[in-house]
């Protein structure tokens, strides 16, 4: 209601499907406030919106279903480009089971392949089908489907039982297909292992996962990265039988030819005793980042990700004035300090109207303005909002209420495209996450 | 060189870390005189992971280059840095790919390359304007031979070694002897096969 009063002010006449309606938090009261003491000022009234773009909304207008893989629009049906050198995995977990992010729940099949420049749609956790964007990763352990082929061996520790083969190719997979080994790992105490591992990392950041379903019922192994000789890091691994859990242990700094360790880890992990696992497990990642990404499958060499890119065609009608917001679920609580995150909304390489590195920034070209987005959470939505008119630019992290005011100088010159989640024409801008509810509109209060 | 004149010059081809740095590739518009006029010249030779087009691997060969699909190569680039951004232009001849093929050179990840100065490597950097301006490099991992009967054992840290599998990559480094084995690269892009893409 507050939105189609809004709107019937400035001389609009309807709401777009799926537009964000905000609750009646602080910054958008202040992005009234703004925007309606520059109107004052200079006589001007609010126009009709000379562009609009909304993508990824609640409803779907323009989405396919998730994992679908095929070509999707905005809202009234503008293309989106995709650019990826390969193939990429897709995951299409529903809303209620935590989205495309969620490391619990996943049921048999959930996990799609994607072709090369194919988009791939998830659902976020709020019920709402985004994309989902991600930097170039590699995975290093061979044979992530089939950890009993070489190069993977037998971990026991001192005095520990080797695991059991207790079927090859014994269930169906995330993916769909009947390739999940069923391991028993022997019960551990003191100096003792009973795992399948490894070595796969080399000197660095690491992180490692694994998607593991129990055979009869529920319990705890370990998923463990090597950090030195006889030492490494381990996450506990809590699964239950009815669905696919995808553990992970983030963060690591390996050693050269690391070994990842997947099992009961006992005499690495602490200490802590492991009782006897019966456990089906699929798709082992080691990855050359600071946090697990989507899931790369490997034969007998290590696979790349590659890089993608998403862009509408280019963006005109927002250049002295508009508005700008997305909704983003980061797919890491700490991203590091990474430059290489978040959802970017930029219109050439000098008309940023939204985009993240170690905080939020709008750029103009002059004037770099920068917000702190605040705590995230993994896999929670986070809503960020900009306007930019006369000689103000404002952002707003919608989120937590906060909001910070620049000066602007009239002018967001347009580019070749409006890249989304990740950008081609500035730096290495990319969102790990899935982004939702965009909205770019001519309109300074149109998004929010 | 601004992006704006940059743009100008070249398209914007993709974007990377390089460590911390934000890099932009940008693909020449133009040839390598004008790209001179215009101030830009290679300034670094780099040695990165690519994949070959099939359409580039005839292009090369008919250029007397063989190439395989996967290959470590070493071309000179144009790199400027400008505090957590950076551009890297591309030798002019590249050969251009249409839109929505796959790109006649792909960078595996800008973030593994090794990057020197033309200084240190004029050889390199002479190949600028040249028809296929790249040379091919000791490719950083092995396997065993598929089909020579040899063994290609893995070393290990404790002095000993194993058998790392059938056809099965790793780094060169620790192979216990590199003659034995069949050089290749160290990863592929996901969706291609290994056994006959690499």
């Amino acid at each position: 209601m507050v939105l189609i009063l809004v709107g019937l002010l400035l001389g609009q006449t309807a709401v777009h499907e799926g537009t964000y309606v905000p609750s009646a938090d602080r910054p958008d009261r202040q992005q009234k406030a703004d925007y309606r003491a520059y109107t004052r000022g200079s006589g001007r009234s609010g126009a009709a919106s000379a562009f609009s773009l909304q993508f990824a909304v609640a409803g779907g207008a323009g989405m396919k279903n998730a994992c679908d893989c095929t070509a999707i629009t905005g809202t009234r049906g503008e293309v989106l480009t995709m650019t990826r050198a390969s193939t990429a995995t897709c995951t299409k977990t529903q809303a209620s089971s935590g989205g495309g992010l969620t490391l619990t729940g996943i049921a048999n099949g959930d996990l799609v392949t994607c072709s090369s420049n194919q988009p791939r749609v998830e659902w976020a956790s709020n019920g709402v089908r985004g994309l989902l964007t991600e930097y170039s990763a590699t995975n290093s352990a061979l044979w992530s489907q089939a950890i009993n082929t070489a190069p993977w061996v037998d971990e026991i520790g001192t005095g520990g039982t080797a695991p059991t083969l207790s079927g090859a190719d014994a269930a169906t997979d995330p993916y769909g297909n009947l390739t999940a080994e069923w391991y028993t790992f022997a019960a551990t105490a003191g100096t003792q292992n009973s795992a399948r591992a490894q070595p796969s990392a080399s000197i660095g950041v690491w992180s490692a996962g694994v998607y593991v379903k129990g055979q009869a019922g529920s319990g705890t192994m370990d998923i463990c990265l090597q950090t030195g000789a006889g030492t490494a890091s381990c996450a506990a691994c809590n699964y239950v039988s009815g669905s696919w859990t995808r553990c992970a242990v983030s963060g690591v700094t390996s050693v050269a030819a690391g070994s990842v360790y997947i099992g009961n880890m006992t005499a690495f992990n602490g200490g802590t005793a492991r009782a006897a696992n019966s456990v089906y497990i699929s798709q082992v990642d080691v990855q050359n980042y600071p946090y697990i990404t989507s899931p790369i499958p490997t034969t007998t060499v290590s696979v790349t990700r590659a890089q993608e890119n998403a862009s509408f065609p280019v963006v005109n009608g927002v250049t002295s004035q508009g508005s700008a917001a997305a909704t983003f679920s980061p797919m890491t609580a700490n991203y590091g300090g990474s430059t290489a995150w978040g959802p970017t909304l930029v219109n050439g390489s000098t008309a940023r109207f939204m985009y993240f590195g170690t905080t939020m920034a709008m750029y103009d070209g002059t004037n770099n303005p920068t917000l702190s987005f605040g705590t995230l959470t993994y896999n929670t939505p986070k809503r960020f909002a900009s306007n930019w008119f006369g000689t103000t630019m404002n952002m707003y992290n919608i989120t937590d209420s906060t909001s910070f005011t620049s000066a602007f100088t009239g002018t967001m010159t347009p580019g070749t495209a409006l890249d989304i989640g990740s950008s081609t024409q500035m730096g290495a801008i990319s969102g790990d996450g899935i982004t939702t509810s965009v909205c770019l509109d001519s309109n300074p209060l149109r998004c929010r | 060189m601004d992006r704006a004149k940059l743009s100008g010059l070249a398209f914007a081809l993709s974007t990377a870390l390089l460590g911390t740095i934000a890099l932009t590739t940008w693909q020449p518009a133009t040839d390598a005189a004008t790209l001179a006029d215009s101030g830009i010249s290679p300034t670094h030779a780099a040695t990165c992971d690519v994949r070959f087009s099939p359409v580039c691997i005839v292009i090369a060969a008919d250029a007397g280059i063989a190439v395989s699909r996967y290959e470590r190569i070493t071309f000179p680039v144009y790199f400027q840095t400008d505090g957590g951004s950076a551009d890297a232009v591309l030798p002019p001849n590249i050969p251009v790919s249409a839109p929505g093929e796959e790109r006649c050179v792909q960078v595996m990840r800008w973030g593994s390359c090794a990057m020197v100065p033309c200084g240190a490597a004029p050889a390199t950097c002479a190949l600028w304007g040249a028809a296929m301006p790249f040379a091919t490099v000791q490719r950083p991992c092995v396997r065993q031979r598929a089909d020579a009967g040899l063994p290609c054992p893995r070393a290990l840290a404790d002095g000993g070694s194993v058998d790392f599998g059938d056809l099965n990559v790793f780094p060169r480094s620790s192979a216990v002897d590199p003659a034995q084995c069949e050089s290749v690269e160290c990863a592929v892009f996901a969706g291609d096969n290994p056994n006959t893409d690499l």
